[in-house]
This record gives structure tokens, C-alpha cells and sequence, in this order.
């Protein structure tokens, strides 16, 4: 089934079961492997093979997955995704600040996987395209980036520039987790990066404006102790 | 320590000031005025009356004097009044020469008059003088065994104890006991304060040894620089604990037997007190570990039936499918994998609860409080256990201006649990509700369901490790889910607890209290322009 065309996946892993498991499932959706056990070797291969993604298992025997995740945002956008075990909650924020794209808490299902190497793919493809697309669209929910109207049910929603700002930057990595950081950063720059309890004001609003229920939220996602995933599909 | 009992610092409150003895210049003072006043009198008086009625005025003199003014100015105005009647009244006036060998009876009785008055006076002065000391001895020793009755912990008893022995005596304290080989530990000192252990161990080991007070004011040891009271509760056989030494700051303070006894009746109670914390603690400890032997069992028990039971189901399936040489047919191949699929994921909620369990009690987990919106959280947890809840009605309804301060992650993780539980053992289909609301002091958050309720017996041990109810023996899970609410919940000082519904269904609620405002730091600006 492996067809010599698909995505080359950098697969930085040194469970030899869990490299089994993602050799076996990973091939059979097309995709190509490069298999690497230690971080090092991960910056060897990314230089020498050019991955289109990179999976990165945060617990390393040699390197700090952080610091693979650094060292490789130096010089290259290749989307990374990290495979994180339990506990390792904080490292999970440090490696998304540091870069990497996307994260899964070991077990995860194939699917899942797929799909946040999917989004992952298409942030770069669209990138590559120039930027967004000019109208985003999930569910009843439609982001016109070009004309900054935004409606919910074809009905047009008013938001302050905070609230449209902060929304268009959440399209801009839809489907994506970005963390409180990230977001206070994109948003309103780096004096900012501290205030988490009012960006939780401001998605607060947004949600009030957006979610048809927001109590029971559809397209902006909480990630607790992470950050926010405005859901793509 | 109560108002009553507080003074400015290094004022000595033990023994009361001497009202009883006033040696002061104006004591003689009053005597001699009262002599003054007397002698005038008797002049008014001089010619009209018998020479008894000036006798009588003076002694008046003698008796106020003895009641206000203490032995010695009585005294002296006995004599004083005896040489005044001499030299105005008796002839020949203005000597103090006797004609009437009667006139020296006279003042001998005058003088003796006086003597036995201020003697009287004086012991009544005294009896009072011990009821008061008594009295303040009983009120200084209450107040202490009061503060120690309301404190728990080794460490904090010491603290109380040896702060009311620096208050009451104006001294520094240390607190002494037998250490490795020969030498002494210092268990306390009084900040700022090194006790001399080394040129004072002498003492220290005779107290120890003989279970007496000694040091300066006893007879034992005078010449050490402090007052040695041994830590020894009031029975006969029991341990001596260690010494109390007292290091007041004028060396006399312990010359008074009163002040001695009181330190020693201190060093009992102090002794007592520490005693029943010992005592305490080990009925605590012996409890704890009877506990955590049970615990153990059950653990085992319950690790062994509830990971294994996925585990042979996953095993089974995975071997059928590995065997499969093209023979299974679509379906049950499809079967098979979806079991194993199923197995997996029950079988991580339950490591992922054992594990949480064990980082929860080693203290691993760290509270990271930060302000937040009840209805993002709960919107979160019902987002993760959506999937899991087969199409159930759950109706939430949390207002959107709801904050408090809390661990988002693990609160959330509350919230999925208490959902996921109403999930498990409710009727399929059957509603959930989930409300909060605030009042000043806590936010309340209830998750309730439809199902067949907690019986009462059993509201309270629903929350204990492992614990499986009644109607749910033969379900799986290691009964952690309700543990691990109560753990994080207890961690940020709320409380949670369940009821049964009047009308049908159990609830659980949780309380977080609202205590902090939100987190200084400046608000964020709005965005003029977006570009």
C-alpha cells in the first residue's frame, strides 16, 4: 500500500513497540518513514531527508524534547507534532512555546494522529499557497478574513477589534492548539504574555458571542492548562 | 495570650508589684502627717477633754497609718505620736520630761497599742497578699493549659508552652534534653538567644537526674546562670522529657520558693500537654498503618481483578486475531478489534486514575491557581467526556460572569470525573444536570443525575479509596474516580459531598472557596486596530 508519493514522516521514537505501532499504521495511510530513536539523530535526518513532518516523542534518552523543538525552529518550519506521555503536562506547554505545532497524550488512537498530522499538512500547504483562505468556515460559523465579518448562522456578528483579533489569530492556526502564550503574543504583543486570566475574559466574550451554547462549546475549545483549539471541522 | 494577661515587654508580671511594703519616703510621709494631724487635734480638743480622749486620737493616727502604710510607718508613728503626746500635752509641756511616773504606763501602751495594731494589720495584709498570688499563680497556669488544650503538634505545643514561661517570667527559655552520648540537644531557645548547654550541662544532668528543680535561687547549683525545672508529667514512673531552663534577666527573680513552684507547675502542665500530643501521635500512627495495611489488600485485590479482567479480554481478542488465517469473517474480525479497542481505553481510565491517586497523595501535584471561568471549565470537562456519554441530555448551566480561583487541569479533571461516574451508573439516557452558583464565601458546583441515588449509609464512604458501592459489585473500575474529586477538592479547601435528590437521582456538589480577588497585573488593552 505504501506508495513512494506520500508525506515523509520523521518519526523520533525509541519505544520499539510504539514504532512499530506507528510504522505499521502510519504506512498503511501512505505516508513514508524516517525512523530515529535519539534527538540527535532527529537533527541529523531533518537536515539530511527533509521531512514534510516531524513526530517527536517528548521522553528522549539523549535530548530534551524541548530542545530538539528549539534547535530545529532555528532554521526550519517543518510542522513537528509531540507525542507526550502522562505527566508531562508542563513539558507539553514548554515544547508548544518552543514551536512544535500540535501535541497527543499517549494512548492515542490512529485517528486522531491522523488528523493532527492532516491540519499540521494543510497549515503548510496554506502557507505555501499565501496565507488563509480568505473565508474560514466550521459548522454555523463563518470568519471572512478579507472583509473582517464574521457571522454565526449566516447572521452577522459584531466584535469589538480584541474580540476579531483574537479570533483571526485562532483561524490563522485553526485546528491547532495555541497556547495562552502564544496567543497573548500574537494578539497584544510581548508585554502581554502574563495576563492569562484576561485573555480568559476576552475568549470568554467570544464565546458568549459565537458558541449557540456556550456553556457547552462547539467551536472554541478549552484546553486546560494548555490553551484554546478553534476546531476546523 | 489573653488581654488580661498582657503587659509591655520585659515588665515583670510574677511577683505583682509591693503594695504590701511601700519602704517609700511617702509612706513615712503619711505617718508623719497623720502625727501632725493628730497633735492638732488633740489641741482642739486640749482643755475640754480628758487627757484618754487625746490618747484615743492618736492611737486613730496609729491605726490609719497600719491600714494604709504598712508595719514599719506604723510603727513609727506609734513612736512618733508617744513623743508628740509627751512633749505637747503631758506636764511639763514643751519638754520631753515626765512629772506623773502614770504618763509612761501611758505610752507604753500607747507604743505597744501601735506595735499590735500594725502586726494585725500586717497579717491580714499578707493573707491577702498570698490569696492574690494564688490567685494570679491559678489564672497564669489556666491561661496556659488553656492555649495548650487548643494546640496540636509537638513543635507548636513547646512554642506556646515556652512563650508563656518567657512572658510570665521576663526571661529567656531554653529547652534541654539528653542527645547522643553525653551531649545536651537544644529542642528551643528563645530567639535570638544561645542557651550555654556546655557550662551549664552539669546542672542540667543533675536536674535529669534527681527530677528536681535546681540552678540559682535553689540550693542545689546556685551559682549557674538560670533556674532548671525538669519536663516531667505528673506521674510518678513517667520519663523525665528533657530540663526547662529560665535565663531571667535580674538573677533574684528566683529567690522567692513562689516563683520556683509556679516555674515547676508550668514545666508539669508544659509536660502533660507534650505527653498527650506523644500519645496522640502514636494512637495516629498505629491507626494510619492499620489503614494502609488494609489498603493494601484492596489494592491488590482490586488492581489485580480490574486490570486484568481488560487485559484477558485484550489478550483473547489479539490472539484470535493474530492466529486468523483468513478463516474469521469480516464482522467477527471487526467485533474482535472493537473489544480490544473498548479494553484499551477502560483499562487507561484506570491506570490514569491509580496514577493520578499515587501523585495526588505523594504530593507530587502542585495547585496552580489562577483565576478562571467556571463555564470554560465545565464546558471543558463536558467537551472530553462528550464522546463517552452516549447521546445523554446533560443540561449545563454555569453563569458566564462565574470565577473563582482553582487549578483549571485539575478541577476539570473533577468535573469529567463526576460526569463519567453519573454516566456509569445511571440508566442509558437518563439526564445530567450540571449547575454552579456563588455566594461570597465559596462556589458551589453540582453535577446530579437521574439514577438510582446513594443510599445514606453510604454518602461518606463513597469517597473512601476503593470503595465500590452496594448496587455496583460487579462492575469494574478501582472505585478511585470519587477519591481523587475529593483529594483535589480538599487541596484547594473546598469540600464535596452527595445527596439524594427528593425527587429521584443522586448529586454531587463541590465547593471552592472564592477567598482571592483577581490576580493583580494590569488589564489588557483593547485592540484599536487590527492589522
Amino acid at each position: 500500500m505504501t506508495t513512494a508519493s506520500g508525506p515523509l514522516v520523521l518519526v523520533v521514537e525509541d519505544e520499539p513497540q510504539m514504532l512499530r505501532f506507528l510504522r505499521a499504521s502510519l504506512s498503511t495511510h501512505g505516508y513514508r518513514l524516517v525512523e530515529t530513536t535519539t534527538g540527535a539523530e532527529a537533527l541529523a535526518q531533518t537536515a539530511a531527508r527533509s521531512p514534510d513532518i516531524i513526530l517527536l516523542d517528548l521522553g528522549l534518552p539523549d535530548l530534551d524534547g524541548v530542545d530538539v523543538t528549539r534547535r530545529l525552529r532555528e532554521w526550519t518550519r517543518t510542522p513537528i507534532i509531540v507525542l507526550s506521555a502522562r505527566g508531562q503536562d508542563e513539558d507539553k506547554i514548554d515544547v508548544l512555546d518552543a514551536g512544535a505545532d500540535d501535541y497527543l497524550t499517549k494512548p492515542f488512537s490512529v485517528g486522531e494522529l491522523l488528523a493532527r498530522m492532516r491540519v499540521a499538512l494543510r497549515h503548510v500547504a496554506d502557507k505555501a499557497a499565501g496565507g488563509n483562505a480568505p473565508v474560514f468556515t466550521v459548522g454555523d460559523l463563518e470568519v471572512d478574513l478579507a472583509r473582517r465579518q464574521v457571522s454565526v448562522s449566516h447572521r452577522e456578528v459584531h466584535l469589538t477589534p480584541t474580540e476579531y483579533k483574537l479570533l483571526a489569530t485562532l483561524v490563522k492556526f485553526a485546528g491547532k492548539v495555541v497556547t495562552h502564550r502564544q496567543l497573548l503574543l500574537e494578539v497584544w504583543g510581548p508585554p502581554f504574555v502574563t495576563h492569562t486570566q484576561y485573555l480568559r475574559v476576552f475568549m470568554g466574550q467570544l464565546r458568549q458571542k459565537l458558541e449557540p451554547e456556550p456553556a457547552k462549546p462547539r467551536y472554541l475549545i478549552n484546553e486546560p492548562g494548555v490553551g484554546y483549539r478553534l476546531r476546523d471541522r | 495570650m489573653p488581654d488580661e494577661l498582657r503587659r509591655k515587654p520585659g515588665e515583670r508580671m510574677w511577683p505583682p508589684k509591693a503594695s504590701a511594703e511601700p519602704h517609700s519616703v511617702r509612706a513615712y510621709a503619711f505617718a508623719i502627717l497623720s502625727v501632725a494631724l493628730a497633735t492638732l487635734l488633740a489641741f482642739a480638743l486640749f482643755g475640754r477633754s480628758e487627757l484618754a480622749d487625746i490618747v484615743m486620737v492618736y492611737l486613730l493616727a496609729i491605726v490609719v497609718v497600719a491600714t494604709r502604710a504598712g508595719f514599719r510607718a506604723s510603727v513609727v508613728c506609734g513612736a512618733l505620736s508617744v513623743l508628740a503626746f509627751n512633749f505637747f500635752f503631758t506636764q511639763p509641756y514643751y519638754t520631753f520630761g515626765v512629772s506623773d511616773l502614770r504618763h509612761v504606763v501611758t505610752f507604753a501602751v500607747m507604743l505597744l497599742v501601735g506595735v499590735v495594731v500594725a502586726t494585725l494589720t500586717q497579717r491580714v495584709r499578707d493573707q491577702v497578699e498570698v490569696a492574690h498570688r494564688s490567685e494570679r499563680r491559678t489564672q497564669l497556669l489556666y491561661a496556659m493549659s488553656r492555649e495548650l488544650a487548643r494546640t496540636e503538634g509537638m513543635t507548636r505545643l513547646v512554642r506556646v508552652g515556652t512563650h508563656h514561661l518567657e512572658e510570665v517570667f521576663g526571661a529567656r527559655v531554653a529547652l534541654l534534653a539528653p542527645g547522643s552520648a553525653d551531649e545536651l540537644r537544644i529542642d528551643y531557645a528563645t530567639e535570638g538567644f544561645t542557651a550555654p548547654v556546655e557550662s551549664e550541662s552539669n546542672v542540667v544532668h543533675w536536674v535529669l537526674g534527681h527530677r528536681r528543680p535546681a540552678g540559682i535561687g535553689t540550693e542545689t547549683l546556685a551559682s549557674s546562670q538560670g533556674f532548671y525545672v525538669p519536663l516531667v508529667s505528673s506521674g510518678a514512673e513517667a520519663d523525665v522529657m528533657g530540663v526547662v531552663g529560665i535565663y531571667p534577666r535580674t538573677t533574684s527573680t528566683f529567690d522567692d520558693p513562689e516563683q520556683q513552684l509556679l516555674a515547676d507547675a508550668f514545666a508539669t502542665q508544659l509536660a502533660t500537654a507534650i505527653e498527650r500530643a506523644r500519645l496522640a501521635e502514636e494512637t495516629e500512627r498505629a491507626r494510619i498503618q492499620i489503614e494502609a495495611e488494609q489498603l493494601r489488600n484492596t489494592l491488590l485485590s482490586s488492581v489485580s481483578h480490574d486490570l486484568r479482567t481488560p487485559l484477558a479480554v485484550m489478550r483473547g481478542a489479539a490472539s484470535t486475531l493474530v492466529d486468523d488465517d483468513g478463516e474469521l469473517e469480516a464482522s467477527v474480525r471487526r467485533e474482535l478489534a472493537s473489544a480490544l479497542f473498548e479494553e484499551t481505553e477502560r483499562m487507561d481510565r484506570q491506570i490514569k486514575n491509580l496514577l493520578d491517586m499515587t501523585r495526588l497523595e505523594s504530593g507530587a501535584v502542585r495547585i496552580q491557581r489562577e483565576w478562571q471561568s467556571l463555564q470554560e471549565v465545565v464546558g471543558a470537562a463536558w467537551s472530553r467526556v462528550e464522546p463517552r456519554l452516549g447521546g445523554r441530555e446533560v443540561t449545563i448551566r454555569v453563569p458566564a460572569d462565574l470565577d473563582a480561583s482553582f487549578d483549571a487541569v485539575l478541577i476539570e479533571q473533577v468535573i469529567v470525573n463526576l460526569l463519567e461516574n453519573a454516566a456509569k451508573y445511571t440508566p442509558e439516557g437518563s439526564p445530567i444536570e450540571v449547575t454552579a452558583e456563588a455566594d461570597e464565601a465559596d462556589v458551589t458546583v453540582v453535577v446530579s443525575d437521574r439514577g438510582p441515588g446513594i443510599p445514606v449509609e453510604e454518602q461518606e464512604r463513597i469517597f473512601d479509596k476503593f470503595y465500590r458501592g452496594s448496587s455496583e459489585r460487579t462492575r469494574t473500575g478501582v472505585g478511585l474516580g470519587l477519591t481523587i474529586c475529593r483529594a483535589i477538592v480538599a487541596a484547594h479547601g473546598g469540600t464535596i459531598r452527595v445527596r439524594t435528590r427528593p425527587d429521584g437521582g443522586a448529586s454531587f456538589a463541590f465547593t471552592l472557596p472564592r477567598q482571592l480577588g483577581p490576580v493583580a497585573g494590569g488589564e489588557l488593552p483593547e485592540i484599536l486596530e487590527t492589522s
